[in-house]
């Protein structure tokens, strides 16, 4: 028997390519409501690999309900090319958006998304209004007036609705018998250092594989953050309600606006003895910040002064940031191009921590095996196995408020969430942050008082181009997202969807901020009224009929 | 013989340069940009994103890239991953954690697979035969990861006799669970080719002629009868053990185990045509190799099989 290699090659390749091309169509869902549908389908994109086709389908649903037209799921195959259209204004409906904060302040979900010309604002929204509002919102020292202020501006966007606000991401974690004292930050991340296990050895955590060097310039994502976030200590820590309070930092005093002074605590040493001061601190954000780096946190530093934003360079010059200066040893200055009143409750975010100087010498080698200032430190070298997990032992000379309570932490690298979960129930593994969407029915019964579910700083909403016809800036398409904001039953599909892990949105921000409110004037526009809902849409099809 | 088997090599090499440029352009053709999907919502502005698409080559046509990726392959370089490391410290890392996967997996399968059939072939038609054949369809008609999430609920969380994932016991003990969920999936299938052919082995003329000899049956079974009628079960093993290399992925997921299928299915997702195009051309050229040590493997068995030049 003697067989053609090419005929199996060609095989194994053709499959291949027919799998290939088959995952390159777009999936089509419709989902139009049965009776009296009629013009065309409004369209809702997402990506197809992020899990959220079935809150897409039954916010279709609703929406087709109430207002009588086809409306349908319009799915990217995957990530890279949902964004493609999303980025070149393609998308021809509305599309999944959503925000997780990277500090617990109001203005991290405002200014960035909805300013004119922000680098997150996916819509295209503009407006003179908003943008003053939050323009006097940052340059305004007394947070409560501050808050006041950008809750203002929130009332703006709520007549315009650039995106229609939809729910809060709840923390849904749960743990093991084995550890104790496990509470959830204001980030939805467990707070490592405060937890305990009474029977001694390391606490297991669900984490991912870094997707970078252990740096804090250039890590993105939540693999590489979470054991960032527990082997360095930056200038300020965050609570579990958001509130900060000082860490590495002596004091922080915000001058004016557009500068603070910090200073930093005597005596602290990284865990191979090098100090903890100015240089640190400079060197470490010039790292990030210097264009010719190429680090993916370079936009952190885009408020200090002398930081380039043109077309041809974003970033530093090479000589670095002229708005850092040091005045000695443990005393900086830093100089903002634009008010930021809030910049002290920024400096808890991962970009802004201090590096050793035997860091510059090798960044890649560096990255490998960090050496940080944190309650935690890497167990040796090779503690990171790659693809397996990183083990993490209590680092004694570590001075602050998150001293760590157990003798160490091990994140165990998962690819799911399911396997994660039954590893939990096995008490296998002992803290799992995010607990998979099939175990919301039974979690309750399973862990009990072993489980949290609280709001998070993370929302999801539905974005509609300004681009999108009949959606423009104007009386009809204010009045048609008005009309889908009524249309869409969020209690329902809170409760039944996502057996209440989510909390339906009753403004821009999320209650896990500081300042949140939830009595907006306006906010009647994100309750589920179908009636008014129809009755805007007509409205909308008298100055423009939808077809 | 000798040049039988290097017209053989020889064919590997428009095998590889066609599976690495077909693999190549596909990666390249698909849809989206990849460095923006890093970022996901927080994009930073393009001057960065030009940067580092100019370090990935990204930015230079398709030839361009493909031919710096064939000149990197002869020195041993596969290109390095989005994240920094070397595609090939994930592919050594990775490879053994399947390939351990898959032999355990084929190992359960095939002995078990090849005393059942050939008993069932000796006993054909009796009581033991059907219910034999009714349990191997039954495991063929049960999806795997249904097995998988059924073994993993109930030996590893509610009976505790294994750990729910393998994780960092990725050895030959840490994968017997995982293996016995593949196994489910090929025994059915190599335990029907086994039993028929068995089957039709004892009818053929020298088996008969070997007792009218008066051999007994402990000689003439394992050397006259099973000897020829596991020939058909040698190709299968090798298809098996190719599809099995890569087409591990979901009982990866499942029981969370850092091998190559886990790794690939999460370089599609990211569109990252190194790790993409390396890890399967290695396994193209792998599946050549192992039937061609499967065709020689043949000659052994069966002297009746030459080959001719």
């Amino acid at each position: 028997m003697k067989r053609n290699t090419y005929t199996f090659a060609g095989v194994a390749v053709l499959g291949i390519a027919s799998i290939a091309l088959a995952g390159c169509a777009p999936a089509d869902d419709s989902d139009a409501g049965q009776e009296q549908v009629s013009g065309p389908a409004l369209k809702i994109s997402s990506n197809a690999d992020g899990g959220h086709e079935g809150w897409i389908n039954a916010v279709s649903n609703s929406i087709s309900g109430a207002l009588g037209i086809p409306v349908e799921a319009d799915m990217y195959p995957d990530f890279a090319s949902f964004l493609d259209d999303r980025d070149n204004e393609a998308i021809p409906g509305a599309f999944r958006a959503g925000w997780q904060g990277d500090y617990p302040g109001l203005y991290n979900f405002l200014g960035t998304l909805y300013t004119t010309g922000a680098e997150s604002n996916d819509s295209g929204y503009s407006s003179e209004e908003f943008d003053a509002l939050v323009a006097e919102g940052i340059s305004e020292a007394d947070p409560d007036k501050a808050a006041e202020l950008f809750n203002q501006a929130q009332e703006v966007l709520l007549q315009d609705l650039p995106v229609i606000p939809l729910w809060y991401q709840n923390a849904v974690g749960g743990w093991s018998e084995n550890v104790d004292n496990v509470e959830f930050g204001w980030d939805s991340v467990p707070l490592f250092d405060e937890i305990t296990k009474p029977g001694g050895g390391a606490v297991t955590a669900n984490g991912t594989e870094p997707q970078n060097p252990i740096l804090p310039s250039r890590t993105d994502e939540v693999g590489g953050g979470r054991v960032l976030d527990t082997i360095f200590a930056g200038l300020v820590s965050y609570n579990a309600d958001g509130s900060i309070e000082n860490d590495v930092a002596e004091s922080i005093t915000q001058d004016s606006p557009t500068q603070v002074t910090i200073k930093i605590r005597d005596g602290l040493t990284f865990t191979n003895g090098e100090p903890v001061n100015a240089d640190s601190f400079i060197d470490a954000w010039n790292y990030g910040a210097i264009a010719s780096n190429a680090q993916k946190s370079t936009y952190f530093f885009q408020d200090i002064e002398g930081f380039v934003n043109t077309a041809d360079q974003y970033g530093a010059p090479d000589e670095g940031l002229s708005g850092l200066k040091k005045i000695d040893d443990h005393t900086f200055q830093v100089t903002l191009n634009k008010p930021a009143s809030d910049f002290a409750q920024r400096l808890g975010y991962s970009a802004y921590y201090p590096l050793p100087q035997v860091a510059f010498d090798d960044m890649d080698a560096f990255g490998e095996n960090p050496i940080g200032n944190g309650p935690f430190k890497l167990d040796g070298e090779g503690a990171w196995e790659h693809d397996v997990q990183i083990s993490l032992v209590k680092n004694e000379d570590y001075d602050g408020p998150s001293e760590a309570q157990a003798d160490g932490l091990v994140f165990k690298f998962y690819s799911g969430f399911e396997a994660a979960y039954n590893d939990l129930l096995a008490n296998n593994l002992d803290v799992l942050d995010t607990l998979p969407d099939l175990a919301y029915e039974t979690y309750q019964d399973e862990l009990g008082d072993r489980s949290v579910n609280q709001p998070g700083a993370l929302n999801q909403t539905l974005a509609i181009g300004e681009y999108v016809e009949h959606f423009g800036p104007d009386e009809e398409g204010t009045l048609r997202r008005q009309a889908i904001s009524m249309a869409i039953d969020r209690e329902a599909i809170t409760d039944k969807i996502f057996s209440g892990t989510r909390q339906p949105a009753t403004d821009f921000t999320s209650p896990a901020l500081d300042g949140w409110t939830d009595e907006l004037e306006g906010d009647e526009v994100l309750e589920y009224n179908p009636e008014k809902a129809k009755e805007l849409w007509e409205q909308a099809n008298e100055i423009s009929p939808w077809e | 013989m000798l040049f039988y088997i290097l017209k053989r090599i020889l064919q590997v090499i428009p095998v590889f340069l066609g599976a690495t440029l077909l693999i190549y352009f596909m990666v390249f053709a698909m849809p989206g940009d990849p460095i923006a999907a890093l970022f996901g919502d927080k994009q930073p502005p393009d001057a960065l994103l030009d940067q580092i698409r100019a370090e990935y080559l990204l930015d230079q046509p398709f030839i361009v890239q493909y031919l710096h990726y064939l000149g990197g392959i002869f020195r041993l370089d596969f290109g390095t991953t989005f994240g920094g490391q070397d595609v090939i410290d994930v592919l050594a890392r990775t490879f053994p954690v399947t390939l351990r996967l898959a032999v355990e997996a084929v190992a359960m399968a095939f002995v078990l697979a090849i005393v059942i059939g050939a008993l069932s072939a000796f006993f054909k038609n009796t009581w033991f035969d059907h219910t034999m054949l009714v349990v191997s369809l039954i495991f063929v008609a049960i999806p795997i990861f249904v097995v998988g999430f059924f073994a993993q609920y109930f030996i590893g969380v509610k009976l505790g006799w294994a750990s729910p994932t393998v994780g960092e016991n990725n050895g030959w003990l840490g994968l017997i669970l995982p293996a016995i969920t593949l196994a489910f999936s090929i025994y059915a299938t190599s335990m029907r080719l086994t039993r028929s052919s068995t089957i039709e082995t004892l009818g053929q003329d020298w088996v008969r002629t070997a007792y009218g000899k008066g051999l007994p049956r402990r000689r003439v079974i394992p050397v006259h009868v099973l000897r020829n009628s596991l020939i058909p079960m040698i190709t299968d093993l090798g298809t098996q053990f190719g599809v099995l290399m890569v087409g591990a992925t979901v009982t990866e997921a499942i029981f969370n185990i850092p091998g190559v299928g886990n790794t690939l299915y999460l370089a599609i997702i990211k569109h990252e045509a190194p790790t993409i195009v390396s890890f399967v051309t290695v396994f193209v050229v792998l599946y050549v190799i192992i039937n061609l040590l499967i065709d020689l493997l043949y000659g052994l068995l069966d002297p009746r099989i030459r080959y001719v030049s």
